[in-house]
């Protein structure tokens, strides 16, 4: 019994003495390397023509260029890239791009618009998520070759069939889905006519890849590791970091305890708590940035009584905003009542709803339904997601209507919102790009009702069909919108837009997402902007 | 011994046949969208269609099947729409790092629950059975989530004394060509011994956040296993023989539960192959269970199918393993 006892003892002493001798020095990780602790299991696909993945693309912003962009020095201003200047035709329809003399490929084949063109080519022709962008401009396969050329190898001509406002234009240019691909590279790997994309996509390291950004892909193993590798002949400047490398922790408490013991120096995806906690930790610090998604509810018009515009408006009523931004979202987003971002051209910061249950009962009384009334919400089943559903549910019972909520994940919810199955739903929408454009297609226009398409057809890539929504004139209005010339006028387009939209929309916009980065405070540079293709690492540097 | 072979090469295959039945099946009930986990979620009717004929998703059911099951029969589980690479590829590089978990979980489960389960038999009712009580308790009961972060908060964050999340220090990644993936083997082969330390400093807290589980449940089998044979007959007449307690536990008692115990063993060993997703997830571990739990999130469908056969496999040869034990411990059996 005594060695029983001993045995028991003795295990735990020798574990204990185990432990104490793994552990060196104080951890701190490498000095010239950024260790980044995210959760990266979404990132499937590495090509920028196939993945709208916000994750991948927010890493191929630094793997690859585009023709204008941020730079992660400056990122206030859109500014030139792999194109030095260009030129916009009087009539806004040719846009005649200068390619930057000596930008280089990490292969070492030099950046030439001939790549531009192909790589315009292959974002049309694949045909997946990001090609929505170019076909928004008009190319489709019969004038993609015309109408995105190469003029010899320093200049490359868009024309559009339409008059766009250049600055739609270049937003939408500036963004992931139109990345330069390095042309040559890629033919040498084509299979099947797939312009290259199987191999741009599985990204495991050591060979060259297609971009010609600051870093390059050293190692990737899918939801584990990614090393980046600085590209020390990048055209721009020297990143000031040889590694960046990303870890997969998908807890944010796990996050959080790298960051304060030292073993990470950037902190993704913070909880609330987590953040608050952190911002009193010595040695680190917590950034706050706003981020371009915006968090919805949205109300099937398709399915009774949301087919009333009177009990739409009862459910923005129902909504309780500013608590929710004091509980559930502190630290993760603030109110905002409309579908254009904060900071971009015609944002609004209107909060014309607030939680008012009279209000909400008057439109229910007015709309027959004074009793209440029950439907099925679905909402993503992660916080704070759960957090806005289940308040939604307690609010809106106080006017008697009863919210049955269904948590599930968005693999789940979306076959299901596509196919215009769901009552009510929650959900988020990133802009792809910095234009208001890029949000108003989705909230406010609906193909469907525009003049000479077949208003039976089916849209399922599209918001505004999901919910079985279809304004014809604030659809037409968004259209006219991307041909103003005038930056003020497109600006209060968008902004009459929004307030025009608001009553009947089935959307109840609640938030803007804010991000809360938590750094080790010898970190400096790291840009997380708002508008996509300002996100960058590349001029991040350690003290 | 050539008919009890035949027959457990017949259990072998009806099991697995089963599960292979039974795994597509739930892959073609599940609600998810195999395209749209491709294709992303706005996408065109026309691409959709596109690509849901390319994943072959439009041939009739039967056609799928047997297309799958000749797939499977070759040893191919097709390719993972999440990683792009193969899920044999997938598999190898995810297995190794669960297998080098459980092994830990299960060894430090045993060592711990077996001499613990016994003290608490023989000293049934007094404070050493108490103790093991309420440790086993608390070993069920608190969340594997919760006792994962408080054992990094104070090892790790307080103290310092163990390496934290994942299964190495960044600076090692890419120093040792994986051989059999399992990190400290590796290293060892490699003659890295600096490695190997911190490999098996990374390990410890989720070794031991398992082993807990682990132990608590092998102890509290151990001391049901014991007690029942300390009711027996044969113990008594030990006893009145004049034997001391520890001979009666050592050399009459413990080789009776033997058997039982290795059941206990290997379905705790089992059990912790297949992937503990909750430690894995907090310790940031890249193993079985977050591959499998990503791969359903993502209407992956060959990497679930995949990785369920790997698990059926794993129990199968551990119930193998455990039928051959028997018949060495036991001559009655079989």
């Amino acid at each position: 019994m005594l060695t029983d006892r001993r045995g028991f003892l003795g295990s735990a002493g020798l574990l204990a003495s185990a432990a104490i001798v793994t552990r060196g020095a104080q951890a701190a990780t490498p000095r010239d390397a950024l260790v980044i602790v995210r959760e990266i299991s979404s990132i499937s696909d590495w090509d920028p023509a196939v993945s709208q993945i916000l994750d991948t693309n927010e890493i191929n912003g630094d793997l690859y260029d585009r023709l204008i962009g941020f730079d992660p020095r400056d990122p206030r201003q859109l500014g030139p890239m792999l194109a030095e200047r260009w030129d916009v035709a009087q009539d806004g329809k040719r846009i005649t791009f200068h390619m930057r003399a000596g930008a280089k490929f990490h292969s070492g084949n030099a950046v030439t618009a001939h790549d531009v063109a192909y790589s315009f080519k292959r974002l049309l022709l694949l045909g997946r998520e990001p090609s929505s962008g170019i076909r928004q401009l008009g190319f489709t396969p019969q004038n993609i070759d015309a109408n995105a050329r190469a003029d010899g190898d320093s200049r490359f001509v868009l024309t559009l069939e339409e008059r766009f406002a250049p600055s739609y234009v270049l937003a939408l240019l500036s963004s992931a889905s139109f990345s330069i691909l390095d042309a040559k590279l890629l033919q040498a790997h084509v299979e099947g006519g797939d312009f290259g994309s199987k191999w741009v996509s599985r990204r495991t390291g050591s060979e060259p890849s297609a971009g010609s950004g600051p870093y390059r892909i050293q190692t990737y193993r899918a939801s584990d590791l990614l090393i980046l590798a600085r590209n020390d002949d990048y055209w721009r400047f020297r990143p000031p970091l040889r590694r960046v490398i990303f870890r997969h922790v998908p807890e944010a408490g796990t996050q959080r305890l790298l960051l304060e013991r030292g073993d990470a120096d950037v902190a993704f995806n913070l909880t609330a708590q987590d953040a608050e906690a952190l911002r009193g930790v010595s040695g680190v610090k917590v950034e706050d940035f706003p981020s371009r998604r915006i968090l919805y509810f949205g109300f099937n018009t398709l399915t009774k009584p949301f087919d009333d515009l009177r009990v739409r408006e009862a459910m923005k009523w129902l909504i309780d905003y500013e608590g929710l931004e004091r509980t559930v979202m502190r630290n993760l987003g603030f109110v905002h009542q409309s579908f254009v971002p904060r900071g971009w051209l015609g944002a609004l910061d209107e909060k014309p709803y607030k939680f008012d249950v009279n209000r909400a009962k008057q439109l229910l009384t007015e709309a027959g339904h004074g009793d209440g009334f029950g439907f099925r919400f679905t909402a993503y089943n992660r916080k704070p997601e759960m957090d806005l559903a289940t308040s939604f549910q307690a609010t809106a019972a106080q006017a008697g209507v009863r919210v049955e909520v269904q948590n599930m994940p968005p693999s789940q919810s979306i076959p299901l919102y596509r196919d215009r199955r769901v009552e009510a739903l929650q959900l988020s929408y990133y802009g792809g790009y910095g234009d208001p454009h890029a949000t108003a297609s989705k909230f406010a226009f609906n193909p469907a009702a525009m003049p000479g398409v077949d208003p039976e057809s089916r849209w399922p890539s599209e918001l505004t069909w999901r919910l079985g929504w279809a304004p014809r004139d604030l659809s037409r209005r968004v259209a006219e919108a991307t041909q103003e010339l005038d930056e003020s006028k497109r600006g209060t387009l968008y902004q009459d837009i929004q307030r025009d939209a608001r009553k009947e929309s089935p959307f109840a916009f609640m938030f803007q997402a804010t991000l809360a980065l938590g750094m080790r405070d010898n970190v400096r540079g790291y840009v997380y902007g708002s508008r996509g293709a300002d996100t960058s690492f590349a001029n991040t540097s350690k003290t | 011994m050539t008919r009890a072979l035949a027959r457990q090469a017949g259990i072998l295959a009806a099991t697995f046949l089963g599960l292979f039945f039974v795994t597509f099946a739930i892959g073609r009930l599940m609600p998810l969208d195999p395209v749209l986990a491709v294709t992303g979620p706005d996408i065109s009717d026309e691409i959709y269609q596109q690509v849901r004929a390319e994943m072959g998703l439009d041939d009739p059911i039967i056609v799928q099947f047997f297309r799958y099951t000749w797939q499977v029969a070759r040893l191919d589980f097709g390719t993972s729409i999440v990683t792009r690479e193969t899920v044999a590829a997938d598999i190898l590089r995810v297995f190794p790092a669960t297998l080098e978990l459980a092994t830990a979980g299960t060894l430090i489960g045993m060592l711990i629950g077996v001499p613990a389960g016994i003290a608490a038999a023989v000293w049934r009712g007094g404070v050493v059975d108490a103790v093991v009580r309420v440790l086993t308790l608390v070993g069920y009961s608190a969340p594997v989530f919760w006792k994962g972060l408080m054992l990094l908060l104070v090892f790790y964050v307080w103290l310092g004394w163990v390496e934290g999340p994942g299964r190495i220090d960044v600076v090692w990644e890419g120093m040792v060509e994986p051989v059999t993936g399992i990190i400290i083997l590796d290293a060892a082969m490699a003659g890295e011994w600096e490695m190997v330390q911190n490999a098996f400093g990374h390990l410890i807290l989720p070794a031991v956040s398992l082993g807990y589980g682990a132990a608590a449940y092998i102890g509290r089998m151990t001391r049901s296993f014991m007690l029942d044979q300390m009711r027996q007959e044969y113990v008594t007449a030990a006893r009145a023989k004049g034997l001391s307690e520890l001979r009666i536990v050592v050399r009459h008692v413990l080789p009776n539960c033997a058997v039982q115990l290795i059941t206990a063993v290997a379905l705790t060993y089992g059990l912790l192959l297949e992937g503990a997703v909750l430690t894995e997830t907090v310790f940031a571990w890249p193993g079985l269970g977050q591959y499998m739990t990503r791969a359903m999130f993502n209407a992956d469908m060959n990497a679930v199918l995949g990785g369920t056969f790997v698990i059926g496999a794993v129990f199968v040869a551990l119930n193998l393993a455990a039928d051959t034990l028997y018949r060495v411990l036991d001559p009655r059996a079989g």
